[in-house]
This record gives structure tokens, C-alpha cells and sequence, in this order.
């Protein structure tokens, strides 16, 4: 496969929050050595999406009439059914979509700080202003 | 979302245990996307619920042969669409099974966060719409309602591999059109 079709397959897998962590890997070999890419990196990161809140009271009503709709059809719970009370789970998959966004988001942030740290090494100095006009 | 870690631990707990309580927490987990992938098919919201309370009804119904089932995420999405399916198909509604549209405005994320604008928003959904019908449905399963690669696969009966394609040409499409295009670079990568 091509690099620039396995970029885009890597990024499909991060997308999908399937990406393993050797292909992260190779994904950020690629943008070491293509770093031309880190902003369509950033879309594919910054369209992923987010964990909807829960309406919990929604949620509630819509448990209660499903229960109804079990009553009706003649379904209950066995008398000794577990019913411990719960709260929601804090949303478990950002962990998923976290880990590889922080990921690449290091990457990218590593990459820009290179180039930078680069252009500004070779940048040539300037003596200041006070110097110049002092020397006129 | 619907595929949350812990969904392993909950069929176990309503198939071993008849826990009442964990078959609540799977309710509440999946209701929503559920919801949501059933209402793609009914265009009706109280249909959807219908829906949906029905294959949750027959989840408890056959809880003895929950721990069977592999991946109860892809059981439930597959089983949603088949018994939307079969609801419309009783009342005779033959409309095209086609995700709906502004879902993906509405679960996106905060654009300064993302840096995604809303120009940007605006030719994302219109590549969207361009996009071929199973490229767009793999998107929009995965972007839109968070599926995993297994639950797109058994819904949409298409393998790993084709979904890793599907997507891959959908977020290409997306950056060409934000003038963000690989192919100028191509030069510089080694052949």
C-alpha cells in the first residue's frame, strides 16, 4: 500500500477509535517524516465525535414506559431479581477517544515545536533597534 | 455512544443473576443511539421507541442465552434494525433507510475546541451528502451515532476491511474539499 493510502487508513482507523498502538506508531512516523499533514490530522481529531450528556430524567421516563409496555405483554422481573440502585457511568469510551486525540495532539504539538525551534535557529539576528540608532 | 466497557460485565450480570438493576444500565446505555439508528428507519420517534423497547423486551425475554451472543452491541443495533424493518414493512412505509441529516451538527464538537468553523461544518456535511451511499452510512454510523467497527460491520453486513475503506475515502473527500489535499505533497513521499 501506498504511504499516503495507509495515511488515510491509519487516520480512518484513529477516527474510528480502532487504532492500535502500533499503528498510532506508524501514524506518527508518517507525520515525523510528512508533518504536512498534521492539519488534516487535527480535522480527522476534531471531528470525532463527543459524548452526548444523558438526559437522566429523559432516560427515566423512557425506562418507565418500557417497563409498562413489559406489564402490559405480561413480563415482570422474577421476585428475586437484583435491583441495586446505579448511577450513569461516567462516559467510559472517551477513554478510546481520548487516548488517540491526546496522542496525535502531542504529535502535532511536537512537530510545530521542532519547525519552530528550527526556523528560529536559523532565523538571522537582528541587532535592536537602540543599538542601530546608536550606531547612526 | 453505546458501546461502553462495561457492557460485558451487564450481559453477564442479567444472564447469570437476573440482575433487574444492570438491565436498567444497559437500557439507559443504548436507548439513545438506539433510538436514534431506529428513528433513521421509522422516521417516527414514537415508532423508534416502540421499537426499541421491543428488542429490549425480547433481550430479557431470552436473557438465559444472553452470554451467547458475542458482541451484544452489534446484537442490539442488528436486532433494532431488523425489528424496524419489520415494523415498517407492516405498515407498508417503503421509504429508502437513509441516516438523518442534522445529527451530525448536533453531536459535533465545540468548534473552538476542534477548530473546526462553521463554514467548515457547513462543506463537511455537504461532502457528506455527495459522499456514495454505503461511504456515507459507515460515516455517519461511526461519526454520528459512535458505533464500533464490529457493530457497523453486523449492521451494515460488510466486513472490517471494507468499513477501514469506506472511511478512509469519507475523511479523504473531507479534507480535499477543505483544501487540505494530500495529493499536492505526493512528491515527497517515498515511493
Amino acid at each position: 500500500m501506498m504511504p499516503e493510502e495507509r495515511t488515510w487508513m491509519l487516520l480512518a482507523r484513529v477516527f474510528g477509535r480502532e487504532a492500535s498502538v502500533p499503528e498510532l506508531a506508524e501514524l506518527e512516523t508518517l507525520l515525523k517524516v510528512h508533518p504536512e499533514l498534521y492539519f488534516p490530522v487535527q480535522v480527522v481529531t476534531g471531528l470525532q465525535q463527543k459524548e452526548p450528556l444523558s438526559d437522566l430524567r429523559s432516560l427515566e421516563q423512557a425506562y418507565r414506559h418500557h417497563l409498562s409496555r413489559m406489564a402490559d405483554a405480561g413480563i415482570r422481573f422474577p421476585a428475586g431479581a437484583i435491583n441495586t440502585p446505579f448511577s450513569l457511568p461516567s462516559p467510559s469510551r472517551s477513554l478510546p477517544l481520548f487516548v488517540p486525540a491526546v496522542f496525535l495532539a502531542a504529535v502535532i504539538a511536537a512537530i510545530y515545536f521542532f519547525r519552530l525551534a528550527a526556523r528560529i535557529r536559523y532565523a538571522p539576528i537582528h541587532p535592536p533597534v537602540s543599538i542601530i540608532n546608536q550606531c547612526g | 455512544m453505546t458501546s461502553v466497557d462495561n457492557t460485558f460485565e451487564l450481559q453477564e450480570r442479567i444472564g447469570l443473576a437476573n440482575d433487574e438493576a444492570a438491565y436498567k444500565q444497559l437500557f439507559f446505555l443504548f436507548f439513545g443511539s438506539l433510538r436514534r439508528f431506529a428513528m433513521a428507519i421509522l422516521r417516527s420517534n414514537e415508532a423508534a421507541e416502540e421499537v426499541v423497547s421491543d428488542v429490549f423486551i425480547k433481550l430479557w425475554q431470552r436473557r438465559s442465552r444472553i452470554m451467547a451472543i458475542e458482541n451484544l452491541g452489534a446484537y442490539l443495533y442488528v436486532s433494532t434494525k431488523n425489528t424496524a424493518f419489520n415494523y415498517r414493512a407492516g405498515r407498508n412505509n417503503q421509504q429508502a433507510f437513509d441516516l438523518p441529516d442534522p445529527g451530525m451538527a448536533a453531536t459535533s464538537p465545540n468548534p473552538e475546541q476542534a477548530m473546526i468553523t462553521a463554514e467548515m461544518m457547513n462543506q463537511i456535511q455537504q461532502v457528506v451528502h455527495s459522499l456514495p451511499p454505503r461511504c456515507r452510512m459507515v460515516f455517519r454510523l461511526v461519526k454520528e451515532y459512535g458505533l464500533r467497527y464490529k457493530e457497523v460491520a453486523a449492521v451494515l453486513d460488510i466486513s472490517i476491511k471494507t468499513i477501514d475503506n469506506q472511511l478512509a475515502i469519507a475523511l479523504r473527500r473531507i479534507s480535499q474539499a477543505l483544501f487540505l489535499k494530500l495529493d499536492k505533497p505526493k512528491a515527497r513521499f517515498r515511493r
